[in-house]
């Protein structure tokens, strides 16, 4: 490719500007992005991206990793220094060999048939947060039961105290501010020495997570238990299967991971049940709607909005010309409402088949940990709100995070509606 | 880990199906045999990192190991072209693939 006979390539409006996503995400921008011929160029302060925004070509980058790399520049829009991307480099950010050493070190406790053992458990906490928000008429449905309800599941396989979901949950909180430009920490905050660009998220709420994951790994070196730090404590003492820096950043990120995303996914799933009554009167008529239910929800959500890849070398996609060491991003906002691959794509559609989502991510290695665990939960939830014969009423506005990361909520007005 | 009580039947992840195509499956001992253009699959464990995609779509044709987090077929490992294409489709770490021609595979007669 001889770059002074390439034609210039169509820019893309503007969606990487958090400020947009405060009033939901920038759908009909990503709609003219998924139109144009070949991949948009996106500026991006002093080094743009190619928007991958349409559903096969996500599917392209992320089934190729070795030509689109996770462990290059970042994985984020912005690059990092050479020594902060090393200091942060956590699973998400490698490729095999690393990526697949590493995931089969908590792969098997995240397996279909072991998220299945958790069911009861995942089913008592439902029922216990349900019940309060009926008694209580209602209230912050984020606060309620989205967010409360994945950390606490993700604690007790962890090991760690339920008793401080409600720290961790702050620290999350303190993370996705990471993401947008509405940092509130100091930056010595929790007794943070380290440089901010050195901590996942440039946060001191990283420093604060890394501490209480090596308190952890201390009490478990001292006793040992049937849980996933143990686990991993011992993965590490074993020959080095894991290294130090390694044990530190699977904690935060299944801290982390968690429980964010899962909490998105259940306040959209609130807003979309009570937009659309008339589809969550199709799940109580028939409640083998459930599980295609879940899907839709998770779709509908789009947790995590983009993930991106850095070019390992030059290629083509769509026609498009790539160079090595390009930033590439996969828009999973813009795949998931694809009109090529959904019929009524901005339809909430609760019996939707062949829902092949990229809520996940986008079909390649780096698939989503915990997709089975939040399945688990989001099915839970739906079967005991229907149980229940639970309808939800929104009672305020969304109160959305200015993220163009994680597609969060941070707080939204929920009562049980008339039917309940 | 997490001893919990195992309750109630499989779920079944049935509506991930990529494609809306009708199969027939009937389990004869550890062979299944199916409708269509039979083929067998293999797992390549190098490559594989436990996504758990193929137990999810396959549960009669791969079983991902609770420890190691790496799939492998259990029996015959024959399935239709059609199911094997979607499992193939879907997973992540391009770990499985179609052997052919799936020789003895022909089950059904």
């Amino acid at each position: 490719m001889n770059p002074s006979t390439a034609p210039p390539p169509t820019l893309a409006p503007e969606v990487a500007d958090p400020r947009l996503y405060l009033d939901g995400i920038p759908h009909e921008r990503f709609a003219r992005i998924r139109a144009m011929p070949g991949l948009a160029w996106h500026p991006y302060g002093d080094k743009g991206f190619w928007a991958v925004t349409r559903h096969a070509d996500v599917r392209a980058v992320s089934r190729n990793p070795t030509v689109f790399s996770s462990a290059i520049g970042h994985t984020n829009l912005w690059d990092l220094e050479a020594d902060a991307l090393e200091a942060r480099r956590s699973l998400i950010d490698t490729d095999a060999p690393d990526h697949t050493r590493l995931r089969r070190m908590v792969a098997g406790a995240f397996t279909p048939k072991n998220i299945r053992r958790w069911e009861d458990a995942v089913r008592e906490i439902t029922v216990e947060l349900l019940d309060e928000f009926l008694a209580q008429g209602g209230g912050d449905w984020v606060e309620m039961v989205a967010a409360p309800l994945p950390i606490r599941v993700i604690l007790s396989m962890l090991g760690v105290p339920v008793a401080d979901a409600g720290y961790l949950v702050e620290l999350s909180n303190y993370l996705v501010e990471g993401t947008s430009d509405a940092q509130s920490l100091p930056p010595d905050a929790f007794g943070n020495t380290t440089e901010l660009r050195l901590l996942p998220f440039n946060s001191p709420a990283s420093h604060a997570l890394f501490e209480y994951g090596d308190e952890m790994r201390s009490k478990r070196r001292a006793e040992p238990r049937d849980d996933l730090v143990t686990h991993l404590v011992e993965a590490e003492a074993d020959g080095g299967r894991i290294s130090r820096h390694e044990f530190r950043h699977l904690f935060h990120l299944l801290v982390f991971a968690g429980n964010e995303t899962t909490r998105t996914a259940i306040s959209h799933g609130a807003m979309a049940l009570a937009a659309n009554p008339d589809q969550w009167q199709r799940v109580l008529d028939e409640g083998e709607l459930i599980e295609s239910a879940t899907e839709e929800i998770i779709r509908w959500a789009t947790p995590v909005l983009h993930m991106r890849r850095t070019a390992a070398a030059d290629c083509e996609l769509a026609g498009t010309a790539i160079a090595a060491g390009d930033k590439v991003v996969m828009w999973y906002a813009s795949a998931n409402r694809d009109e090529a691959v959904y019929a009524d794509p901005f339809r909430f559609d609760v019996g939707r088949a062949g829902n092949e989502h990229f809520a996940f991510g986008g079909g390649g290695p780096h698939l989503c940990l915990g997709a089975f665990l939040a399945r688990l939960e989001v099915s839970v939830l739906l079967e005991e709100m229907a149980a229940r014969r639970m309808f939800l009423e929104q009672r305020s506005q969304a109160v959305r995070m200015a993220s163009n990361f994680v597609h969060g909520v941070l707080s939204v007005e929920m009562a049980p509606g008339a039917n309940s | 880990m997490g001893g919990r009580l195992d309750r109630g039947p499989a779920r079944s992840w049935g509506c991930l199906w990529a494609s809306g195509a009708q199969f027939s499956t009937e389990i004869l001992g550890e062979r299944a045999a199916v409708s269509g253009d039979p083929v067998r699959v293999t797992v390549d464990s190098e490559r594989c990192i436990g996504g758990g995609q193929c137990e999810m779509l396959e549960p009669e044709v791969f079983l991902l190991d609770d420890e190691t987090a790496i799939s492998s077929v259990i029996g015959s490992g024959v399935l239709s072209r059609e199911r094997a294409e979607v499992v193939v489709h879907r997973c992540p770490g391009a770990a499985i693939s179609i052997v052919e021609p799936a020789d003895g595979a022909r089950l059904d007669g």
